[in-house]
């Protein structure tokens, strides 16, 4: 545990540790204020009585000046007042004069991209690190045309969107999140997975044993053009698995969801679903059955 | 907000407690930043603070005592005097005559001064008017301004030149007056001379006392540094704070060092200037950072360059691994012992023959470049060769089909670049020493079974030896699942593979006949000889005997007889170059037979028989797993292993840049956890574990014999440890700015160079030099009446001996005192090495080299006849030599050095102050002072003024053939003993005797029979020597005049060394001497590679009388260059008195075959 104790307390993770606890407040607050909001509109009051269940008689509008702005300054203060603490009580985290010809190990990105380093252990350079994160940016830009649900706006409720919401913190608690404490707290020397009691060894070894898809299932020897085939196979059928069989459900076709969507918006919306599912997938694969890569090509492995 | 009409829940709350706190809080905050910036941030302000208090009552109480001193110097009579003095300049000062003097200067000066003011107010009226017309006049060209410059010119000059009268006139006045109160502002300074040290004091005082707060920095743009050590360490250049309790050392001044030569004590900081440099290039640290001392000591995470402490807890004395950075060549150096002692043991056990180490064991690299360059050109050649070759053959059908003029002069010029790199090769061959011995002639030299005795623990059986254990004692389990056995195992099976190897892998057969037994006799005879020539110097026979610097050079003798075999140890001392090219060992010059009785006397040094061959010695199997196992260890690195004698590079780790090498690079092994522990996961905790147990590392692992940490143990000490480590620390690869390099001059280049050299071969074994060394003196004795029969001690030998002299002693020695059993042995050192150490002792001296020049004053006949009475009378000869006249043993233990070998060996200057009074400049020496207390033997010559006396006796000994003085003649042909024209006997048993004394009527040489007499078709000597075709140098002599006597005895050798060997030169001032030699046209030069020479090669002289003289046949010169004996270079003689005898002729040049004995007298 002192291991551990020694990553926390580095002055570098300060912000992740801060933020682990920022992320468990606010997620705790928007559920509490959710279940709140839903219980009050399932016992059949309006919306402005579920959302001011507290304040009655309180109006629909107020101006932000001055009842947001006011709240805004004091906060501004208090977190002015906490950095400087933090920078009087902490230093710079500075190390070593720069060597091109020394490489610390283990090297890490700066803590916010923790996560799409940690994706580099599972995806080729190439996927995880510009086709991901070009499919996450253009995912966020998308959003305000595929979730066309006005519901949810100006208060909590989950159930009223409980699709986007689970969406949302599937992606950003277990992909983003998650992954950055996993970068910090548990990927030492070599990039290797350390437990939290495990001393950072940088002279540990741990056996390389994962093989390919085509390999594990066919036994075809994946650079061979069989294997390059599989591969392909198994990557392309992924996207319409997971698009088309909601479609074959006359119940979804004919649900309200899909109504107002319209078969492009759901298209769109299931490709990058399936984009975003496809990544924990193949992290399984590879930490529960040792799946190196699903397609071999000579260009690029995914 | 009471105006507000709504009445909304929110509206209603107030924020003014929020605001309140944290409004509070802000400034609170912002405080606390505050202070942090002034005070935490800042701990230097304390150290300043307790700087002025410590540093101004530590001040304080040093004032307090010299007030008091001053207080009793003002009762003293000079005080008194003093102020007496003082009292009366002022009163006359003040008397009516000076200060109406005065007056009247200062009214002139005032006069002066304000015609002055006027004047060059007018002057610069003009002048502003008078520049402008210039710049309009010559920038714009303006007509006008030409008229404005024309008229104002000699204004100008007029005015300036009555400025400067004014001004030199104002200052006459001002002096002046300054004069007539000199005697008082003299008196004022000698009383303020009793209180110097008050007032220093006091302004040390108040300097102190007013040290501000500030950082105080240096910047160093050249070496990037920014040095704020001074702000805490304020102390460091106010001097008198050395004493300052340990608690306060940070404040001290900073420490003097003692100079290990003169034993002063240096000021560093006077040497590097830190105002300029800063503190951490020495002492290595965060210059910078003033955040904490650890900060600023850089003994913090990342800091890559800790500071170098000399209480460094796992390597004391560390701090002196920085001087290495610019002090990369200094082999003394103040304040530096430990690294220089580490840099020692690094090169003595020679580390550097499997680390590439910056400096250190760099000969080979060099040898090996050679051998590069020299393939290169010799491939090149062979290519132009070919392809010229054709061409002459073609040229000789068809003229215009030949080789044209370009093609010939490439040609010659490649084939004499690789003369040159061969030339090159040959020389640094002989540079290059390994640090062990050479293994190809194990099957001559040893008995095999001591062998593997040997390999098992070298320092068991010998434990002065430098070779380290290759297989140091390690606990079952070190390696993961090895037992006893296993290791036990490993150990038989290695140690027997590589014993088979190296003796399978030999040159030469072991001898089959049965070693000689010595006789008691020879045993006793070869002791004594063993003793006095000089083998105590480097080796050391008797377990009672101290091991001291000089006696461990070469291997402990003590159970020699174990090991070696009699036969080869005769062959061995008589000549080890002869037997290995590349030995360290010198040669004695010794008889076959006196080398014999050494050999005798050496088996006898032992405990045990030496033990039977093993039965697997020959086993071809094992001999193969040798092999690996040599490559595996790195053998070659200090034996020469038939096979493997360059080009292996080396096994180890380059250790150039260990000092600077990141702590995470370094593989602690298992042991990680533990030294981090215990503060030891640092580059000097890995490197002196390493150092004092090199496979620790290995501990606990699971490894296959291949992979396992192969570096010997060496036995090291504790402090050997700490030492080695420091200078491996100095290894930082840090190449320092040029500018702050140690730049030698010449002069302190050419004592470094000197000193490497000295303790390369040893010298300081027998040789006191500049009070170092001379370790086998303590042999013969501390009383002066003893110590005299050893080596002489070496004292201003650059004053006293001629470097041109002392060079060609030094390739090819011979005996000098007679008197003296220890011989100087030959080195058969470089010519490069010899020189520079004729320039060391030049050097050591003052000296300037090469030319030692002095105008002669020839003595006129009256003199002559003085010098000669002064000769005689104080009969010099009686004990020095004259000439090389054969000595009894009882004679030659009274003989001092020959006296006809002052004109080639002495400055005269020297003699002269020899002469004056010796015991100054040799203590203890035999020679009297004829001069005592100035006074003359010989009142009646020169009228008794003893430098007079001096100067003639000098002259006239520096000349002694030209005036007059015979060397004796030899009475018999001296044995191919130790005689210093002889060299090459010892190697050719048939060489001429070149000092027979010759019969004039006779033609031929008598007793000096060549070696290969005249064969009819060898040319006479007056012909030119044809050189051989081919490769053999085809230098011919220079031929001597006849030279008579030692000098030209010396035999010349084809000088390989120099294209063009000096021409022999004609004596210019034959003077009184009869019928002085006609001396022989010198060939000019020796020309190389086969070009024949121009001139004919030699004339034999005329001598005496029309005597003539034979020629006695040269000395053949040695086969091609046998034996590496360095060539010598021809020195031209004078052509001096007639030689009663001409005990050796000019000579002819024989390159490769031998020349003829001179049949036709001219």
């Amino acid at each position: 545990m002192h291991q551990f104790w020694e990553i926390i307390s580095k002055a570098d993770n300060v912000p992740i540790v801060i933020m682990l606890v920022l992320v468990c407040f606010f997620t705790w607050l928007s559920f509490r204020e959710a279940l709140k909001y839903d219980r009050a509109r399932a016992e059949g009051k309006t919306v402005k009585q579920a959302v001011y269940a507290e304040e009655a008689g309180f109006p629909e509008r107020v101006a932000v000046w001055p009842h947001l702005v006011r709240q805004e300054f004091l906060v501004a203060i208090g977190v002015t007042i906490f950095l400087m603490l933090w920078s009087i009580a902490l230093d710079a985290p500075l190390e070593e004069l720069a060597n091109p010809n020394v490489t610390p190990n283990p090297s890490k990105a700066p803590w916010y991209f923790l996560g799409l380093q940690e994706l580099l252990v599972y995806f080729d350079p190439w996927i995880a690190g510009v086709m991901l994160p070009n499919v996450i940016v253009v995912g966020l830009m998308a959003i305000p045309y595929i979730d066309i649900n006005p519901k949810g706006s100006g208060y909590y409720t989950l159930r009223e969107r409980p699709l986007a919401i689970s969406i949302f913190l599937f992606g950003f608690l277990f992909l983003w999140v998650l992954m950055v404490c996993i970068g910090t707290f548990a990927r030492g020397p070599g990039w290797l997975w350390f437990w939290p009691w495990q001393h950072w060894d940088v002279h540990r070894v741990v056996a390389e044993t994962n093989i390919d898809f085509s390999d594990k299932f066919f036994g075809v020897d994946s650079a061979s053009p069989m294997g390059f085939w599989i591969g392909l196979a198994a990557v392309a059928l992924w996207f319409p698995a997971v698009m088309f069989p909601p479609l074959l459900l006359p119940s979804f076709r004919r649900s309200e969801f899909f109504q107002r969507l319209g078969i492009v918006r759901y298209l769109v919306f299931s490709s990058l679903l399936a984009t975003m599912l496809a990544t924990p997938v193949k992290m399984i694969l590879r930490i529960f059955l040792h799946v190196k890569y699903i397609w071999v090509t000579e260009w690029f492995n995914v | 907000m009471a105006a507000e009409q709504h009445k909304e829940p929110l509206d209603q709350r107030t924020y003014a407690h929020w605001f309140a706190i944290l409004g509070v809080l802000l400034v609170l905050t912002s405080l606390l930043s505050l202070l942090q910036e002034f005070f935490f941030r800042r701990p230097y302000k304390g150290y300043v603070r307790d700087f002025r208090s410590t540093a101004s009552s530590e001040i304080a109480r040093q004032l307090s005592e010299a007030k008091a001193r001053y207080e009793s110097a003002r009762q003293s009579p000079e005080f008194k005097a003093a102020e007496a003095k003082l009292a009366a300049a002022k009163e006359a000062y003040s008397g009516q005559a000076v200060q109406g003097q005065k007056k009247a200067f200062e009214d002139e000066m005032m006069k002066a001064a304000s015609e002055l003011g006027s004047v060059r107010k007018q002057l610069q009226g003009i002048r502003g008017i008078y520049q402008e017309a210039v710049y309009r006049f010559e920038a714009q060209h303006e007509e006008a301004a030409k008229e404005t410059v024309l008229k104002l010119d000699p204004d100008v000059d007029s005015f300036s030149k009555k400025m400067i009268e004014l001004d030199a006139r104002r200052k006459e006045f001002k002096n002046k007056i300054a004069e007539l109160a000199l005697p008082v502002s003299k008196a004022q300074e000698e009383l303020d001379a009793f209180q110097s040290e008050v007032v220093t004091l006091e302004r040390r005082l108040a300097a102190v006392g007013a040290t501000d707060d500030d950082i105080k920095q240096v910047f160093n743009e050249q070496l990037k540094l920014v040095d704020r050590c001074a702000t805490c360490h304020a102390g460091y250049d106010v001097p008198g704070l050395e004493g300052l309790p340990e608690a306060k050392r940070h404040l001290r001044t900073h420490p003097k060092v003692t100079d290990p030569i003169t034993g002063e004590s240096v000021d560093l900081l006077k040497v590097h200037d830190v105002q300029k440099m800063g503190c951490t290039p020495c002492h290595q640290g965060q210059g910078y950072a003033t955040s904490s001392p650890e900060q600023g000591h850089g003994e913090v995470h990342h800091w890559l360059t800790p500071l170098l402490r000399k209480s460094d807890k796992v390597v004391p004395g560390l701090n002196s691994a920085a001087c290495l950075k610019c002090h990369e060549t200094a082999s003394t150096l103040a304040g530096a012992d430990v690294m220089l002692k580490g840099k020692k043991l690094v090169k003595d056990y020679g580390c550097w023959g499997c680390h590439k180490i910056k400096g250190i064991g760099e000969e080979e690299d060099r040898l090996g470049e050679a051998q590069n360059d020299l393939k290169r050109l010799q491939q090149a050649f062979a290519k132009l060769e070919t392809g010229y070759q054709a061409k002459v053959e073609a040229g000789k059908q068809s003229f215009d089909k030949g080789p044209s003029r370009t093609e010939t002069d490439q040609f010659n010029q490649t084939r004499l670049a690789v003369e040159a790199a061969k030339h090159r090769v040959d020389e640094l061959a002989l540079e290059v020493r390994r640090i062990g011995p050479n293994l190809k002639a194990v099957r001559e030299k040893l008995y095999p079974g001591w062998l593997p005795v040997w390999l098992e623990y070298p320092k068991k059986w010998r434990p002065t030896t430098r070779m380290p254990n290759f297989f140091p004692e390690r606990k079952p389990g070190f390696y993961k699942l090895e037992s006893e056995e296993d290791i036990r195992k490993q150990v038989t099976e290695e140690v027997q593979a590589l014993s088979a190897f190296v003796w399978q892998n030999a040159e030469g057969q072991s001898p089959t006949e049965p070693e000689h037994v010595p006789s008691k006799d020879e045993i006793a005879k070869g002791k004594e000889l063993f003793e006095s020539v000089g083998c105590l110097a480097c080796h050391r026979s008797d377990e009672k005997r101290p091991v001291d610097a000089g006696n461990v050079y070469g291997p402990e003798l003590t159970r020699i007889g174990e090991k070696a075999r009699l036969s080869w140890l005769a062959k061995w001392i008589e000549n080890p170059k002869k037997m290995m090219p590349d030995a360290r060992m010198p040669s004695l010059r010794l008889t076959p037979e006196e080398s014999k009785l050494i050999a005798c006397y050496l088996t006898t040094l032992k405990q045990n028989d030496p033990l039977p061959a093993p039965a697997w010695i020959e086993d071809k199997k094992l001999a193969e797993t040798g092999k690996q196992l040599v490559e595996r260890y790195g053998c070659f690195g200090c034996h020469t292993i038939k096979g493997m004698e360059y080009g292996k590079g080396k096994v180890g780790t380059e250790l150039s840049a260990h000092g600077s090498k990141l702590v995470e690079e370094f593989d602690f092994g298992l042991h990680e956890h533990k030294m981090q522990a215990e503060g030891r996961f640092t580059r000097q905790g890995w490197i002196s574990q390493k150092i004092d147990d090199p496979r620790i590392y290995d501990e606990g692992r699971f490894r296959k014999q291949v992979d396992r940490l192969k570096m010997p143990k060496f036995d090291f000490d504790k402090d050997d440890v700490a030492a080695i480590t420091t200078f491996i620390m100095g290894n930082t690869g840090v190449e320092m700015h040029p500018a702050y390099k140690m730049n030698p001059t010449d002069r302190k280049a050419a004592i470094l160079e000197g000193w490497r050299l000295v303790d390369k071969f040893n010298c300081t074994g027998c040789h006191r030099i500049n009070g170092q060394g001379g370790h086998v003196l303590s042999v013969y004795g501390e009383k002066p009446e003893e110590r005299i029969f050893g080596p002489p001690i070496l004292q201003r030998e650059g004053q006293k001996v001629q470097s041109e002299w002392l060079i060609e002693f030094l390739k090819v020695p011979y005996q000098l005192r007679p008197f003296l059993k220890i011989k100087m042995p030959t080195f058969d050192m470089s010519e490069a090495e010899a020189i520079s150490l004729a320039k060391f002792f030049a050097a050591l001296d003052g000296e300037e080299y090469p030319f030692h020049y002095r105008a002669r004053s020839v003595l006129s006949t009256e003199e002559t006849s003085g010098a000669k009475k002064i000769f005689d009378t104080l009969q010099c000869l009686r004990c020095h030599q004259a000439g090389q006249e054969e000595l009894s043993p009882e004679e030659a233990a009274n003989k001092a050095p020959d006296l006809f070998l002052a004109n080639r060996r002495l400055k005269q200057d020297w003699v002269i102050r020899w002469l004056h009074n010796p015991d100054a400049l040799q203590a203890d020496t035999r020679m009297p002072n004829f001069w005592q207390d100035g006074k003359s033997l010989v009142p009646d010559v020169a009228g008794g003024d003893t430098p007079k006396q001096i100067d003639m006796l000098s002259e006239f000994v520096m000349h002694l053939k030209e005036y007059g003085v015979q060397p004796t003649p030899p009475s018999t042909a001296p044995k191919g003993g130790d005689s210093f024209y002889e060299d090459d006997e010892e190697e050719e048993e048939s060489a001429p005797k070149p000092a027979e004394p010759a019969k004039p009527e006779e033609g031929k040489a008598p007793a000096g029979e060549p070696a290969k007499p005249a064969e009819g078709t060898t040319p006479p000597a007056a012909e030119p020597a044809k050189p051989s075709e081919g490769t053999a140098p085809a230098a011919a002599e220079p031929a001597k005049p006849a030279d008579g006597g030692a000098a030209s005895g010396e035999p010349a050798k084809p000088s390989e060394a120099s294209p063009a060997p000096a021409p022999a030169e004609i004596a210019p001032d034959s003077t009184g001497a009869p019928a002085a030699a006609e001396p022989a046209t010198a060939p000019a030069a020796a020309p190389t590679h086969g070009t024949p020479p121009a001139e004919p090669a030699a004339h034999p002289a005329d001598s005496a009388g029309g005597q003539t003289a034979p020629a006695s046949p040269a000395a053949p010169a040695p086969a091609d260059g046998a034996h590496g004996t360095p060539p010598v270079q021809p020195v031209a003689h004078p052509a001096d008195a007639p030689p009663v005898m001409a005990p050796a002729g000019p000579e002819p040049a024989a390159p490769s075959t031998p020349a003829a004995p001179a049949t036709t007298a001219p």
